[in-house]
């Protein structure tokens, strides 16, 4: 037990950076909120160091609690009512559109307005390239839920991405 | 590939991993001193005072109990002399008691004799 220094802990969390980051901004959908996040993620990190076993289990950690501090400020913002759902989509499909120009459509902007249950399985599933049953341990659902949530998000995606295509084509033809 | 598989590569591919803001590491790094004092051990730190504290009651508890057991062996040592004093005295005043009877039987008897040889006399 406790085999990572705090010594490394910098290093840390440049090696986990991005994967932390882009979970927290996938399921929250707002880049300030993924920033807070991630650095309490990052922080309980720390503070669990001696716990850790080992660089797997540090990335096994950070996921889980990541994902599962995401999903609560999502949960949290869905009881607040100073927050509308308007500023949401716009605040991170803005970010979507200024980082890759908003040329095409993005099938990351669809999975930025799935449902909540939907939107942790996909992003680990396809972001984290994890199986589902690594998705299960790292979310603690069943397997099964998981590969449903997973086929549920993906014939979601398929049918909004089926719809914007034909509207693309229609638009061109026209 | 097939049309899903088509769409799910294009899934991965929209969904890469993105860059962190610029300083992100070190804006963790400015508040692990501040979680240290803080929020984040808080917990551990409630944890060593509780501890602390269950340690200090548990020491208190151990006392009081030792306490109550050295005063009880005392009470108990103390009603067990009281008893050998009471049972020393009325043995004592036991013995007293069949000294003063044989005392007062052989004083009797005296007087009985002095009383059997007066009247022995007198009839003379």
């Amino acid at each position: 037990m406790g085999v990572i220094a705090e010594s490394q802990f910098r290093s840390l969390v440049e090696q986990h950076q991005s994967m932390v980051y882009s979970i927290a901004l996938r399921i929250a959908g707002d880049r300030g909120a993924a920033e807070e996040i991630a650095q309490d993620a990052f922080l309980e990190l720390h503070a669990a160091l001696k716990k850790m076993e080992s660089e797997d289990h540090v990335r096994f950690w950070l996921r889980r609690v990541t994902a599962n501090r995401a999903t609560d400020w999502l949960r949290r913002k869905a009881v607040r009512p100073d927050w509308s759902a308007e500023q949401f989509d716009e605040t991170y499909e803005a970010a979507i559109v200024e980082r890759v120009g908003g040329a095409e459509v993005r099938l990351e902007q669809m999975v930025a307005n799935l449902p909540t249950t939907l939107r942790g399985a996909i992003v680990l599933r396809y972001q984290e390239d994890l199986e589902p049953d690594e998705i299960a341990q790292v979310l603690g659902q069943p397997v099964a839920t998981v590969k449903s949530n997973l086929q549920r998000g993906l014939g979601l995606l398929r049918r909004k991405a089926d719809v914007m295509l034909k509207e693309f084509k229609r638009e061109r033809v026209g | 590939m097939s049309e899903l598989d088509d769409f799910e590569a294009r899934l991965e591919r929209d969904l890469r991993r993105v860059d962190v803001p610029e300083g992100f590491a070190d804006r963790v790094m400015q508040r692990v001193p501040a979680a240290k004092q803080g929020r984040l051990l808080s917990f551990p730190m409630a944890v060593t005072k509780a501890r602390h504290w269950m340690a200090v009651a548990a020491v208190l508890l151990v006392a009081v109990v030792l306490g109550f057991g050295v005063h009880h062996v005392e009470q108990v040592e103390h009603q067990r002399q009281l008893q050998e004093q009471e049972q020393a005295k009325a043995r004592k005043a036991a013995e007293q008691f069949a000294l003063a009877m044989q005392v007062t039987g052989r004083t009797l008897f005296v007087v009985q004799q002095r009383i059997d040889s007066a009247g022995t006399k007198t009839s003379r």
